[in-house]
């Protein structure tokens, strides 16, 4: 916790003066490489699309630093955990450095982690949680009124609590490049 | 005109994978724990070693749990089991029923135990020099008139050794000591138990 409300310091005090509070709303769609190791056995791969509603509440400037914690929902296209792997939600926070190029869209670049939990339906196991690490690039269309659209991709990677096997457990990790598209509105 | 296509866009989102997969996941998950016995029928005085095994899903070759559940015992009076499975017989005799559990997980084994009823010192000679070592042992007869070496069950006591350096260990190892008298050797487990005595000559 500590470390967190250190990392949140720093960032209001590299916060521009002309800093706003901005609200987004936007989606996530991208495929998950999950590497899953069962007890006494070799790892094995596959994938799954996340697709996925994401609200974020911000503080910065749309050209310079903001920082910005996000909450999200999703579900995979295929279960990985259980025979019903359900819900996903997470949350995030990240750290943003716009540029203004003075060419009409603001490039950005996000660093950030997480924390997810993931609803399933194992015999002893009904939620997971995830930790991440991601970073990403991005760009901000501001339309007028307050609004921008913000154009990103970032790639995240994750591991998974590991799920009980009776004195082992079953170790999961996973990473996906994750394209989002959304709407911001800047007071 | 470019807000128009991401109200659509979000709503596809999410409700995008709103349905449920049918595939198969590639995590595997425990299936059941079963629990065997060494034996199923044991002396009081003896132990019989539990097995708890895990099977799985996803074709996960079965493990050895014995370790990580948690074993209980329905009558501590005829048997008690410790945290490795190794099942003890205890004062009676009877049917006693041993319980491997892990959260919803759980197998039960019956288990009869044969009790002692009583227990004979046996001594090559009770007439010993000073200052001999004497290897006495313990025969014990069970509730099925089974009798068997009881030796390494039994609570060994040395009375009246007195001013004497005799000793007696719990394998039945007796050391006779310095000094003429008599030794009083007593063995016992819970109510049962036996008493010889053992006169020590110069």
């Amino acid at each position: 916790m500590k470390r967190v409300l250190g990392i949140l310091a720093v960032c209001a005090g590299i916060l521009q003066a002309d800093a706003t509070v901005h609200f987004g709303l936007g989606g996530i769609v991208g495929s998950e490489s999950f590497s899953v190791k069962n007890p006494g056995e070799g790892e094995q791969t596959t994938s799954a699309i996340l697709q996925g509603v994401q609200f974020k509440a911000g503080y910065g400037d749309i050209r310079g630093y903001a920082v910005e914690l996000d909450v999200g929902y999703g579900r995979y296209d295929k279960n990985i955990f259980s025979d019903k792997d359900t819900d996903y939600i997470y949350f995030d926070i990240s750290l943003i450095k716009a540029f203004d190029f003075d060419i009409g869209v603001y490039p950005f670049f996000k660093l950030g982690f997480g924390t997810g939990e993931l609803e399933v339906r194992r015999t002893v196991t009904k939620s997971l949680s995830s930790g991440s690490f991601f970073g990403g690039v991005g760009i901000y269309l501001p339309v007028g009124y307050g609004f921008d659209l913000e154009a990103s991709a970032i790639y995240r990677d994750k591991s998974w609590e590991g799920l009980d096997m009776v004195g082992t457990e079953v170790k999961t990790s996973s990473n996906l490049i994750e394209p989002y598209v959304g709407v911001n509105y800047r007071f | 005109m470019k807000r128009k296509w991401i109200v659509p866009l979000l709503a596809a989102l999410a409700l995008a994978g709103c349905g449920e997969n049918s595939n198969m996941p590639l995590a595997g998950d425990i299936v059941a724990i079963s629990a065997e016995a060494n034996a199923t029928t044991f002396y009081a005085t003896q132990q019989v070693q539990m097995t708890a095994t895990a099977s799985y899903t996803q074709d996960i070759a079965d493990r050895n749990v014995t370790e990580s559940v948690t074993w209980y015992e329905s009558n501590d009076s005829i048997a008690t089991v410790d945290t490795e499975g190794v099942v003890s017989g205890a004062e009676f005799g009877g049917d006693v029923e041993i319980t491997a559990s892990y959260k919803q997980f759980g197998d039960s084994v019956m288990l009869h135990v044969h009790a002692l009823t009583s227990v004979e010192i046996i001594a090559a000679d009770t007439n010993v020099s000073q200052e001999q070592t004497l290897q006495l042992s313990a025969e014990g007869t069970f509730d099925d008139n089974t009798t068997l070496d009881v030796t390494d069950s039994m609570t060994w006591v040395l009375g009246n050794a007195g001013d004497s350096n005799a000793s007696l260990e719990q394998n039945g190892t007796l050391y006779t000591g310095d000094a003429n008298g008599t030794l009083d050797i007593n063995v016992s487990r819970y109510d049962v138990n036996a008493t010889l005595q053992i006169t020590v000559t110069p």
